[in-house]
């Protein structure tokens, strides 16, 4: 156990403190960034669909009632690699980074009762480019150079959530969450010249969000082969505080105000084709944000939506087979995003995703992985669009729940 | 041992994806959402450029002239035509009661063209003068119409040339100061060249100034006696170049307090705009350009350097004491002999003149040796933008963040 919590603990803060550790899709970098759904690399095997799925080696999953099943401390790691290719015009870009990982561990209090508590990012953004400016009024005689217009970009809106789950009884379990909501937007823009000489000019806008929300979820299995899970993440009033920095301190500035990220909801099932096959799907939807804020996107923000299925082939324990020992999953989801680029044009993602995973010798837990392949965007409704592929990997350990005993010779 | 294989399979694995991945710049592909959605947008930069008001500016008093050579001659647009010369007659009292046999006026000859002759004059001053203040011809005391005559009593024609050189004097105007007949050149005398010279160079004497160890020592007037074997020495106590130059010049000069007031206004600039950089930009001349004479660089080891103070005065008014001090904003060296553009750099000082916590009095360009050495700085000021002396200043406006596209 103890190897297992070192080896994730060095992953977590290895990726964490990388320099390649940057935000999601290109998109991400306009207005609150890329929304990031819950859940681990088996939910995303099985394209976000697991909402109805219990698990009971894993504490990332996306529904927090399933953890009532854990009857062992859990810890959880999940990590994803974004691999993009964008097209714009005749341009093109290969993007890679990794985002924050997200970690939840869960204590069973008593049979059937989780606690929980981690980490998540809900949305997310990061990005560092640099533009040539234009020095307005140079004569032709001048060899005066011109302005790089750097930008930094780098958003991230997490949740802190505490949770218990209940497992009321072999047919329904709930799960209730109280979330801390915290995050930061920070944009800065830097005029640097290839002349050293030249001073440089800064500018920067941080927007610190904070706030808290409630979440509540339930999993219900009606027939043995059937389960049905509903999650209702409430809404978060964020109070928002702004910074403006510039070059001269004398045009700093602050403001306050309030953004309202509306609540979502979401339902799914799972329903079980035979004893290893079984058939999951998920609707997921938040009503439009407000623009306070992000007066750009004003008429511009609609209903996010998603919509999920997938297809998940159990193992065989009992089975000599290999191959029968493997599980495999498949999915498929098109998330419609808040954002309308431009307005009245949403901007879509659609994936195919593939997953797997194995358990830890041993029986202390399990390691599942899954790749995603799909677009964002689309060139003819978007003007842009990037061709992702994406690895995630999560990593759950746990152990028993018990006084540890002390030998005395 | 599976277990380990498996999890040191995924730490290599992950290690692997972690640093062997890169990105590409995310731009140009950046530029759909940059143009439209993309909130922050870099501030406007901006080229800003004022041709310079110049007027040159002569500080007359309390900037003195030390130099360690005397000159005569015309070089670089300096016309060095006149010396004067104050003698220490102190101990002139004791010789009172002897009789003078020849008077000679030794003039150590340091340095000197080799190419031609100076013919010069010698005349009793009209007037005191000081080497505490910056003199220039027209500004300088008048001396006598008539030389002071020679040792028959005429007046001889005197030529300057290469060596230590003596001229004889007159005995009979000692004489009479020792008997308390007559004044012995109370406010000094002028050494005045004659005629124009015939090809450019400078004579180089020793001056009041000169480090005592230099061969020859100052200028002096030797005095013998009859009935004495030991002679008298009277050297000078003040002495003094004085120089001319063209007014219409744009000029700057060391060795006398001639300086460049540039004046200017900044408007146009936002009271916002950050400043990234500010020069003061001039064109040198290097045809007009004096470094150091001969003298200076063979005997003293100077070099061609022009070393220059830029400063703010505290008012604007040049007749104002104030206007000869102020707050500096730069300083340094530059080659007064190679054509070129200069620029001076002015960041923090345009910053201070934005933000109102200096108020803009303009800039006064100097000679850092003012006091101890003749140097020329000639700059262009004609009509041509390019070359004309002007302040750039490249400024950014703020980030927008309102995100009005």
């Amino acid at each position: 156990m103890k190897r297992y919590i070192r080896v994730i603990l060095f992953l977590y803060i290895t990726v964490s403190f990388s320099a390649a550790a940057k935000g999601q899709s290109i998109f991400s970098l306009n207005y609150i960034g890329e929304h990031r759904f819950r859940g681990g690399a088996r939910s995303t095997a099985l394209g976000l669909s697991a909402l109805a799925v219990p698990d009971s080696n894993m504490a990332i999953t996306m529904n927090m009632a399933t953890l009532s099943a854990l009857s062992r401390m859990t810890l959880s790691v999940t990590e994803r690699l974004h691999m993009g290719y964008v097209a714009y015009r005749d341009e093109e870009s290969h993007q890679n980074r990794f985002s924050f990982p997200s970690a939840v561990v869960a204590a069973p209090l008593m049979e059937g009762l989780v606690f929980s508590i981690g980490y998540r990012t809900r949305f997310e953004g990061r990005a560092d480019f640099s533009l040539p400016g234009e020095l307005i009024g140079k004569p032709g005689y001048s060899s005066a150079s011109p302005p790089i217009e750097e930008y930094e970009l780098d958003s991230s809106l997490y949740s802190v959530p505490f949770g218990l789950s209940w497992r009321i009884n072999d047919k329904i379990s709930i799960g209730g969450e109280f979330q801390f909501e915290r995050g930061s937007i920070r944009d800065g823009v830097t005029i640097v010249f290839d002349n050293y000489d030249y001073g440089v000019s800064y500018s920067e806008r941080k927007r610190i969000f904070s706030g808290t929300s409630w979440a509540f979820s339930f999993l219900a299995r009606p027939h043995p082969r059937f389960f049905i899970a509903g999650v209702v993440d409430g809404q978060v009033d964020y109070s928002v505080n702004e910074y403006i920095k510039q070059s001269r301190s004398e045009f700093n500035s602050s403001d306050s105000w309030g953004f309202t990220l509306p609540a979502s909801y979401s339902i799914g099932v799972a329903a079980g084709l035979s004893e290893r096959w079984w058939f999951t799907s998920a609707f997921w939807q938040r009503n439009a944000p407000d623009a306070a804020g992000f007066s750009v996107f004003e008429g511009a923000l609609g209903t996010e939506r998603l919509f999920a299925i997938g297809l998940e082939r159990r193992i065989n324990k009992e089975s000599n087979s290999r191959l029968s020992r493997i599980p495999l999953r498949i999915g498929y989801y098109e998330d419609i995003w808040h954002m309308e680029i431009p307005s009245g044009e949403p901007v879509k993602s659609r994936f195919f995703t593939v997953g797997s995973g194995f358990g830890i010798p041993g029986g202390e837990g399990a390691l599942d992985y899954a790749f995603e392949f799909g677009k964002i965007g689309s060139t003819e409704n978007n003007g842009i669009e990037e061709t992702v592929l994406r690895f995630s990997v999560s990593m759950g350990i746990s152990e028993a729940w018990k006084r540890r005993i002390i030998e005395k010779h | 041992m599976r277990r380990n294989t498996i999890i040191y399979t995924v730490l290599i694995l992950l290690f692997i994806i972690l640093y062997g991945c890169s990105s590409d710049p995310e731009a140009p592909v950046i530029g759909r959402f940059k143009d439209s959605t993309y909130v922050p947008d870099a501030g406007e930069t901006f080229f800003y450029s004022e041709i310079l008001q110049h007027s040159i500016v002569h500080l007359s008093t309390n900037v003195g002239g030390h130099c360690s050579f005397l000159k005569l001659g015309w070089n670089k647009g300096l016309k060095f035509e006149t010396l004067l010369l104050d003698f220490d007659f102190d101990s002139l009292v004791n010789y009172i009661g002897k009789t003078v046999s020849k008077v000679t006026l030794k003039f150590p000859v340091r340095m000197y063209p080799g190419n031609f002759d100076l013919k010069i004059g010698l005349y009793e001053l009209n007037g005191p003068f000081s080497e505490d203040d910056s003199l220039l011809s027209g500004t300088a005391p008048t001396w006598a119409d008539t030389q002071i005559p020679d040792s028959l009593g005429f007046v001889s024609e005197r030529i300057l040339r290469a060596g230590s050189l003596e001229f004889s004097i007159a005995s009979d105007i000692v004489q009479n100061a020792i008997d308390g007949t007559g004044d012995l050149w109370e406010n000094g005398i002028a050494v005045h060249l004659e005629e124009e010279p015939d090809s450019m160079g400078f004579y180089e004497i020793n001056s009041a100034d000169t480090l005592a160890d230099l061969e020859g020592g100052p200028i002096a007037l030797i005095v013998e006696f009859e009935d004495d074997t030991t002679n008298a020495f009277f050297g000078v106590k003040r002495d003094y170049s004085l120089v001319s130059y063209d007014n219409d010049d744009l000029a700057l000069l060391g060795g006398v307090a001639t300086r460049i007031y540039f004046e200017f206004n900044l408007e146009g600039i936002s009271d916002s705009a950050t400043v990234n950089n500010a020069e003061l930009v001039l064109n040198v001349d290097g045809s007009g350009g004096l470094g150091a004479s001969a003298g200076e660089q063979e005997l003293l080891g100077a070099t061609l350097d022009f070393y220059y103070y830029l400063y703010s005065p505290d008012v604007a008014d040049a007749l104002d004491p104030s206007f000869r001090e102020g707050t500096g904003v730069d300083e340094g060296v530059f080659y007064p002999e190679v054509t070129g553009e200069l620029r001076f750099p002015l960041k923090r000082y345009t910053e201070d003149i934005l933000d109102g916590s200096r108020i803009n009095y303009g800039l006064v360009l100097q000679s850092d040796l003012e006091e101890t050495r003749f140097q020329k700085a000639l700059f262009y000021s004609g009509d041509v933008d390019s070359l004309m002396p002007r302040i750039e200043i490249i400024y950014s406006m703020p980030a927008d963040f309102d995100g009005e596209k």
